[in-house]
């Protein structure tokens, strides 16, 4: 499922967040979605998933406008929120029931399926009778990815999936996106963590500015792999290195 | 491969499961087993209280009926707003996820029910449903009227909280509005109570549809305030120059933990149960002997073990009180802090005495008149005690608020001020006026005391950080 759009543009107050910012992504496709704190890398993945309405410009997924397909755009879009992932009052077995009612599942169709993804990223299923706000960030995270992948959404639009993960959660991650990648699947994940992004990703888009510097293939971003993300990145947001003359004088 | 949602999910099925779920949160709504059986405990105390209402109704005669009817009707706005900080209790939020695939009218009705049906509600329900029942033979207005001040409540209760919350994190356009609307509201409920006590209408009929036009009123009142808080919300936690982002984290979030008070008061939820069970035994054994004691009793005890639950205002007002003494814009606003802590035992004195006058025979039917009056305005000055604080007080508070959810002081004080209410009726009841005036400047003084005793914790670092 391909997503696109359209002149876009946001501001928060006296703030540009977003200025006219246009774009073509295929499916199939898992797009790292790079950028400086503040740069409105989760505005963008809150106006693709109509969380945010833009002041101006419209979204696009297959061919198909989110104004005028809302309902049957969004049930075949994964989400996983920065923050509000799951609600503290249920538990995590509530939590999944809640999501298939949503996504209007029926429990047959997802009986083993749920299993086994539960089975990939917990060790311990007793802790899902548990209320959600007695789990570990880690496990928030690992439960709010399943949700988010429990309809097998065509276009998953991931905040921060890699934040708050130690190591062997974060390769779980990792290989569970590379195993569900697929020609009519598109993810987009917005994150911090380059390696991690370097990883994963066949497409990279820079946010900076309110606009896109850079979108296109990974291998386009590090000149066939001669560079490193960390490098390419920088050039292009923070091409000068900071002098940090003053700061060792005052803090001698 | 396609994805296998599919288009229209079952609002039906969606209902249910909210429904399900707020009502497990009573019964065991923490991991907490501790907590658990001190909600069954509540919930049986509340039946024995029930079933002495029903009995209250039965056996009265004509002259005596309304007074016993509004008293106990009254009962079900104060369960509500005294239950309103159970520790499970999240301030308005929203159980569908905004990215879902539902249409805005259905996410909209999801919402409120899962934020009107919260443990007030549903102990109301309770109340409602036991005393209905058992007096059925008199008709079905009990019941109409009783759903109706339910749903009527829960949604003054938590639309007040919400304006509360939003003005002091993020700020909020229309506030004076709000406060207004949720005043109206509150007045007209009020004189429903009062228009039934006089006999001022002509049928059940019209007290109901009269009960019903308020009913609108105050969901629309609910309805309005989430959107405009949320909106507010959203503005702020944009925004570069919102309170919010000038605190520690979310402000939002912040707040809302500390409204999640199950640390404050984990060993107070079994005690409280249990005088509540005490109390309704005692009742039961002097019911044997003779019908008015009970009625004069259980007048004195409208529900005093529930303003225990209302734990929030005691610890709010300490955390209230810590940011104003380190503030100097606050400073300034002392004096709205002290009056927002005495209203409270005041609240509760006015309560007892109730059933006191009736017991000495020195009741006059204006007392009613003049309590009734008295709650909305008094409720509302509460709130307003605790509103339009300096911006950076306002912040503070939700740091505290964050901070100091923690320890149990707040937990045990209330405890204490509780015990002293019931003292208070005791010796009402038993026509000691003066040692009860007494007891009663105790507690106010006991109040402003807990409120000042600002516990020197490890937050006051975070307190000097915020303010360099």
């Amino acid at each position: 499922m391909s997503l696109a759009a359209r002149n876009i543009t946001k501001t928060f107050g006296q703030l540009q967040v977003l200025d006219n910012l246009s774009f073509d992504f295929p499916s199939g496709c898992i797009l790292g979605l790079l950028g400086n704190n503040g740069a409105g890398k989760s505005t963008l993945i809150n106006i693709m998933c109509d969380l945010i309405r833009p002041d101006s410009g419209e979204v696009i997924i297959n061919g198909e406008k989110f104004e005028t397909h809302s309902l049957e755009i969004r049930s075949k879009m994964g989400v996983l929120p920065e923050t509000g992932l799951l609600n503290t009052d249920l538990s995590g077995k509530e939590q999944l029931e809640f999501a298939a009612l949503l996504y209007g599942i029926k429990p047959s169709d997802i009986g083993e399926q749920l299993d086994t993804m539960l089975n990939y990223f917990f060790d311990d299923l007793s802790l899902l009778s548990r209320r959600c706000g007695t789990y570990s960030t880690g496990m928030r995270k690992k439960l709010g990815l399943i949700l988010a992948f429990l309809h097998k959404p065509t276009v998953a639009l991931l905040d921060e999936p890699f934040s708050g993960l130690d190591p062997a959660s974060a390769r779980l991650v990792i290989n569970f996106l590379k195993s569900y990648q697929r020609e009519d699947r598109s993810i987009l994940i917005s994150s911090h963590n380059l390696s991690y992004v370097q990883q994963i990703s066949t497409h990279i888009a820079v946010l900076h500015e309110g606009t896109f510097p850079f979108m296109g293939t990974h291998e386009d971003f590090t000149e066939d792999g001669r560079n490193q993300l960390e490098n390419s990145l920088f050039e292009l947001i923070m091409p000068n290195e900071k002098d940090t003359n003053d700061l060792k004088r005052v803090l001698a | 491969m396609e994805s296998i949602a599919r288009n229209k999910p079952s609002l039906y099925r969606l209902t249910i499961f909210v429904l399900r779920t707020r009502l497990r949160l009573i019964i065991s709504g923490t991991d907490n087993t501790a907590l658990n059986i001190g909600r069954i405990l509540l919930i049986i105390g509340l039946i024995f209280y029930s079933i002495a209402s029903a009995a209250i109704l039965l056996v009265s005669d004509d002259a005596q009926r309304s007074l016993y009817y509004v008293l106990i009707m009254s009962s079900i706005p104060a369960i509500i707003i005294s239950s309103g900080v159970f520790p499970v209790l999240k301030l308005p939020s929203s159980v569908v996820p905004g990215y879902a695939p539902l249409p805005g009218k259905q996410v909209g009705m999801l919402n409120l029910i899962y934020n009107l049906f919260r443990p007030g509600t549903l102990y109301g329900l309770i109340f409602l449903g036991v005393t209905s029942s058992l007096t059925y033979s008199q008709g079905p207005w009990l019941f109409i009227d009783g759903l109706m001040l339910i749903i009527a409540t829960s949604a003054l209760d938590f639309a007040v909280k919400q304006t509360v919350l939003a003005a002091q994190t993020h700020g909020i356009r229309g506030l004076k509005l709000l406060i207004a609307a949720g005043a109206v509201n509150s007045v007209g409920l009020g004189l429903y109570f009062v228009m039934y006590f006089f006999e001022m209408l002509t049928s059940p009929l019209i007290y109901s549809m009269y009960l019903l036009l308020f009913t609108i009123s105050c969901v629309i009142y609910y309805t309005y305030t989430v959107e405009l808080t949320e909106t507010a919300s959203t503005t702020s936690i944009f925004s570069n120059d919102s309170v919010g982002s000038k605190s520690i984290g979310s402000v939002s979030a912040a707040s809302r933990l500390a409204y999640t008070r199950k640390h404050s008061t984990k060993p107070m939820y079994l005690l409280i149960p249990a005088f509540n069970l005490i109390i309704g035994l005692y009742i039961y054994f002097l019911a044997e002997e003779t019908m008015s004691e009970v009625f004069a009793l259980m007048l004195a005890f409208p529900l005093l073990p529930f303003t225990y639950v209302h734990n929030n205002f005691w610890g709010f007002f300490r955390e209230t009180w810590l940011a104003v003494r380190l503030s100097p814009a606050g400073r300034k606003t002392k004096w709205r802090i002290f009056l927002g802590a005495v209203w409270m035992p005041l609240l509760l004195d006015a309560v007892s005495s109730l059933g006191a006058l009736i017991y000495s025979g020195q009741f006059r039917l204006y007392h009613v008149g003049i309590y009734l009056l008295l709650i909305p305005p008094v409720m509302l000055l509460s709130y307003w005690s605790s509103l339009r604080f300096p911006r950076k007080v306002n912040a503070l508070i939700a740091i505290n608020q964050m901070t100091t959810f923690r320890n149990n002081t707040s937990g045990i004080s209330s405890f204490v001020i509780v015990l002293f209410c019931y003292f208070i009726s005791f010796l009402m009841v038993l026509g000691s006026y003066g040692i009860a005036i007494t007891a009663a400047v105790l507690v106010c003084s006991l109040t402003a005391w807990q409120i000042q005793k600002c516990e020197v914790n490890s937050h006051y670092k975070l307190q000097a950080e915020f303010y360099k």
